[in-house]
């Protein structure tokens, strides 16, 4: 049961975190605020694991941070090359 | 005695866990507070890798000794490295895109 209350402070402070991205000043602001969301996620799902007791949410967990490495730099890649052409 | 070492894991992963979720909610706090875009990377960086790996490792002690305590410690390791590759990433994005703190005295990139 205390379990579940943290699952739900981690999603509070998700949705804090969210007020950056909209009202981010500039474009990393926005991409600093989304990392952290995905992380915050990526414990969500790990403490879901425990909460269900299902434990293949793990191996969900575990490629999810894969993509929130790629996404970051994906997005640094992309809007750099932009600045220049 | 078995029955105690088992309520005692449970106490310790609980710590671990409150204080890593005390770690995500300052971070939270950090992001609509800070002035500015360096700060945020500050906070988005070893405050958010504190409560991660901290909520990790009691889920870690929650589970005892198996395959699935092998795949947490892979995600640990893994936003270890990645985690601080991305912050450097943007930082230097940022960088390039010539954003200027707002409480500098003495701009050391232009002089």
């Amino acid at each position: 049961m205390l379990l579940l209350y943290l699952i739900l402070i981690i999603v509070l402070s998700a949705i804090l975190t969210f007020y950056r991205v909209i009202k981010g000043p500039s474009i990393p602001d926005r991409i600093v605020a989304m990392n952290s969301i995905g992380v915050m996620f990526l414990l969500v799902l790990v403490l879901f694991s425990y909460y269900f007791e299902r434990k293949f949410i793990i191996d969900v967990a575990l490629v999810f941070g894969v993509f929130i490495f790629i996404d970051v730099l994906i997005m640094a890649k992309y809007l750099k090359k932009s600045e220049k052409g | 005695m078995i029955n105690l070492i088992n309520i005692l894991m449970q106490i310790i992963a609980y710590v671990f866990l409150i204080t890593g979720i005390f770690f995500v909610l300052s971070t939270a706090v950090a992001m609509i507070r800070f002035p500015d875009l360096y700060t945020r990377l500050h906070a988005g960086s070893k405050c958010l890798m504190a409560g991660s790996i901290s909520v990790l490792m009691g889920c870690l002690v929650l589970e005892g000794i198996n395959l699935n305590s092998l795949k947490l410690i892979v995600i640990i390791i893994f936003l270890l490295v990645t985690n601080s590759v991305a912050i450097h990433v943007i930082a230097s994005f940022a960088n390039n895109h010539k954003i200027k703190s707002k409480t500098i005295t003495k701009n050391d990139i232009e002089d």
